[in-house]
């Protein structure tokens, strides 16, 4: 074959994939917008004030792993148990932490060790032991110390420590609403079918004034990193996740904040441990298991802002983080290969796995490929720089569409950001994203590729500058 | 082979599309942007608008009920004008009525047919939209417009459920008595939130006499006898018991447990013997109830041997045997860890 047939083909393989990719964002766009107006106009006249009274309300086990969190811990732990829900316990797992995160759980707390009849439904490393407080004001709270196992490993060990069938798994460092677990809760009670996970939005808490664990402002971080990731966020979760709930395909809820039927996860095998993506691969796993039990199910999603989480606000440790979900998404769709195109998996099989391979995993890898093609091309071919320009226009004219169309479903739906100068902050935010944000992102993932084809497994550390807290009240 | 790439490249179509695209993609943007800016715009003056009015309503209506109930010219003068102001009138009225009993609520209601929003609310419960029918069920619900009835009753059985649910809170919240009848009609599954609400509803809005939930034990409707027998239970109809007892025996496992739960609240004495004998032969899911009944009767040690008789297999028992275990560890001396 002749250079000018390669050259030939690779082009109208780009062509094909932007524009396949173009549509599928434009059919998420829509798909969300119907859930979205949906789900707007059907908590008109629901208040969650019935719940909170009845019998019938399933109780709930938090389930939140910690390493190394010292510094935090206890205020997080406080804005854990200052929750509205009737019947709740926090399970907080020391993962073999370094520092005096037990230390400090033990002193503020008052706990002392349990007697508790530990069962492995999961398979975890060893549970040193179970403390409860002695204080009765904290007789919700469970601390479990295990020697350290990673995220996955801490949560299934939650999962065998759990005393009630509803289990949510959340990072210690997020901030919930009050009524978030009333709220996730919901596709629970108000379904025909069995639900076996109920997944929330995940908001940016950088800048944002959080007083006695709880979230008083929101405001707009300071850092065009942070910002970037707040339309990042709006993108995956106001148009993709709402979208995939809306035709029922959703493959991931955020490992931060989820909702389990814990019968199901133990019977789908717990937290998967050797992956680094764990979230993503119990949910797949879940719904294969239900799917191949050819059992009736769902998965509910509420769109309401209920958990808010610290983003990386250095490009050092974003790098980290990216590198890590792309390693997690690759895992998940190598374990799960043959759920693709599969019929038998109908729309996960036929449409959820594929769009993650292709437009998930694949994306940057061929947007990388892109770059170098177009290197080659200018470097080999004396590419007329004018053409060029054009194709990048319309691919940077696209990417700016879809940030604001995301901006626009946040603006129509939840409106968080009330000051209009953060509007037009996230405008200009929008604008450069695309030329600074988007090829940082794509880079990390391309390096996430490569260290796990080297067989990369950790997690990295996850540094936090911490959020703005007010003074605490005693 | 510049010439070849130039010939693929420079297609003058390829690069007319997008081109095209750009344009397009940019003032698609441009619309939003400015969609986005005017709908802040709006939603700021629209907010002020209606704190602005809701003041005046306020004002206006704390003078109506404590100072002149019957100043025609006010009302007349406060009617509401336009959609907005439509809107806010019915939300200040069902704000008053939440806070006032008695002559102030039959006052408010006077109101708020002079002000003619019963016919905002008729206008809306006759649209197509589902959202409206909801939205005027449940103004009429909070208000409690008789008139409306009639409308609502068709509703019960919508095949959109938010309908559906304020057709029936909007029934027992009118009811005088038997609050529950309408489910005789139902046909469609009660949600564990439609259970909920609905008992909410009799707790907090319903002043009469609570009905007999038996009659609902022979409902098509599994989801009713289910919420029937928890309600015998919760308003203490021990004389429904002779009822619930066939339950023990039902085909439906979702039943079986229904009764286990309701009995036992009862405190139906001859319960432990009837459900233990059971326990072998029962599915996981009912064992699991059984056992939770069991535990009461049993010390940890004698509850594992009656766990022991269990298969191994049978996941649900062994998540109860160690919820159980844990639950009854204070009795035993033994550190688990």
């Amino acid at each position: 074959m002749e250079l000018y047939q390669i050259v030939e083909i690779a082009n109208w393989l780009f062509l094909i994939f932007g524009i396949v990719i173009c549509l599928g964002y434009t059919l998420a766009a829509i798909f969300s917008f119907l859930e979205i107006r949906d789900y707007k106009r059907r908590i008109r006249f629901q208040t969650e004030t019935p719940l909170l009274q009845s019998s019938d309300l399933p109780s709930v086990s938090i389930l939140a792993p910690a390493f190394n969190e010292e510094t935090n811990v206890t205020e997080n732990v406080r804005s854990l148990l200052n929750l509205n829900y009737p019947n709740f316990e926090i399970v907080i797992i020391n993962d073999g932490s370094k520092d005096r995160t037990l230390e400090k759980l033990i002193k503020k707390y008052d706990l002392e060790p349990d007697k508790f009849y530990y069962h492995q439904f999961v398979s975890t490393k060893e549970v040193r032991g179970v403390y409860r407080s002695k204080n009765k004001s904290f007789k919700n709270l469970k601390v479990i110390d295990k020697k350290n196992g990673g995220k996955a490993d801490s949560l299934n060990a939650g999962i065998n420590c759990a005393d009630h069938e509803i289990i949510c798994c959340i990072d210690v460092d997020c901030v919930l609403q009050q009524d978030a677990l009333l709220k996730l809760i919901k596709p629970f009670l108000d379904s025909e079918e069995k639900v076996i996970a109920s997944g929330g939005i995940i908001r940016v808490a950088n800048n944002c004034i959080i007083e006695d664990g709880r979230l008083v402002d929101i405001k707009l971080p300071d850092t065009f990193l942070a910002r970037a990731q707040i339309i990042e966020y709006f993108r995956a979760f106001l148009m993709g996740r709402m979208a995939w709930s809306h035709l029922d395909g959703l493959l991931l809820i955020s490992g931060a904040f989820g909702m389990f039927d814990k019968e199901t996860v133990i019977e789908a095998g717990g937290y998967d441990a050797s992956t680094v993506g764990e979230d993503m691969e119990l949910l797949v796993r879940m719904r294969r298991m239900m799917r191949e039990q050819k059992q009736k199910y769902r998965v509910g999603f509420v769109p309401d802002p209920l958990c808010w989480t610290e983003v990386p606000q250095s490009w050092k440790i974003l790098h980290r983080q990216r590198n890590r979900w792309t390693r997690g998404t690759a895992e998940t769709l190598y374990i799960h290969r043959r759920m693709l195109f599969n019929p038998k998996y109908k729309v996960l099989g036929m449409l959820s796995v594929p769009y993650w391979l292709f437009f998930e995993w694949m994306a940057p890898i061929i947007e990388f490929l892109g770059i170098f093609y177009v290197l080659f091309l200018l470097l080999f071919s004396g590419i007329d720089p004018v053409v060029y320009l054009i194709f990048f226009i319309t691919v940077y004219s696209f990417a700016v569409l879809f940030s604001i169309t995301a901006l626009f479903f946040e603006e129509y739906s939840f409106q968080q950001y009330k000051k209009p100068k953060y509007i037009l902050k996230l405008l200009a935010t929008i604008i450069v994203e695309p030329l600074f944000f988007h090829p940082f992102v794509m880079f990390a993932a391309v390096k996430g590729n490569i260290d796990l084809l080297r067989g990369k497994k950790k997690w990295g550390t996850m540094q936090r500058t911490g959020l703005t807290r007010q003074e605490q009240s005693s | 082979m510049n010439d070849y790439i130039k010939t693929v490249s420079n297609g003058e179509l390829i690069l007319h599309v997008n081109l095209f695209f750009s344009v397009f993609f940019s003032l698609v943007s441009l619309l939003l942007v400015g969609t986005i800016l005017y709908m802040r715009y709006r939603k700021l003056r629209e907010n002020r608008k209606i704190q602005k009015r809701r003041e005046i309503l306020s004002d206006f209506m704390m003078r109506y009920l404590f100072e002149n109930p019957n100043d025609e010219q006010a009302i007349e003068a406060h009617q509401p004008q336009n959609n907005l102001q439509l809107r806010t009138a019915v939300q200040v009225i069902m704000e008053f009525v939440d806070n006032f009993k008695g002559e102030s609520l039959e006052l408010l209601r006077k109101l708020f047919y002079a002000w003619r929003l019963q016919k905002y609310v008729q206008h809306k419960l006759q649209s197509k939209l589902w959202y409206d029918v909801a939205q005027s069920i449940y103004i009429s619900s909070e208000l409690k417009l008789e008139e409306m009835r009639e409308h609502v009753v068709k509703h019960t059985n919508s095949t959109r459920k938010e309908i559906r649910q304020q057709a029936i809170f909007y029934l027992i919240n009118m009811a005088q008595e038997n609050p529950i009848s309408f489910l005789h009609q139902v046909d469609k599954p009660l949600s564990v939130f439609e259970q909920i609400y609905i008992k909410d509803c009799m707790d907090t809005q319903y002043t009469g006499v609570i009905p007999e939930f038996g009659e609902y034990l022979e409902h098509p409707l599994e989801s009713v006898q289910i919420f029937a027998l928890k309600m015998i239970a919760e308003y203490n109809q021990f004389e429904s018991i002779g009822e619930i007892l066939p339950f023990l025996e039902s085909e439906r496992e979702e039943l079986r447990i229904a009764a286990i739960e309701s009995l036992s609240k009862l405190e139906y004495p001859e319960l432990s013997e009837r459900i233990e004998q059971k326990l072998p032969s029962e599915k996981a899911s009912v064992r699991s109830h059984i056992l939770r009944n069991l535990k009461r009767k049993y010390s940890l040690g004698d509850f594992q041997n009656l766990v022991g008789l269990i298969p191994e297999t049978d996941y649900k028992n062994r998540v109860l045997h160690f919820n159980l275990a844990n639950s009854l560890r204070k009795e035993s001396k033994k550190l688990y860890i």
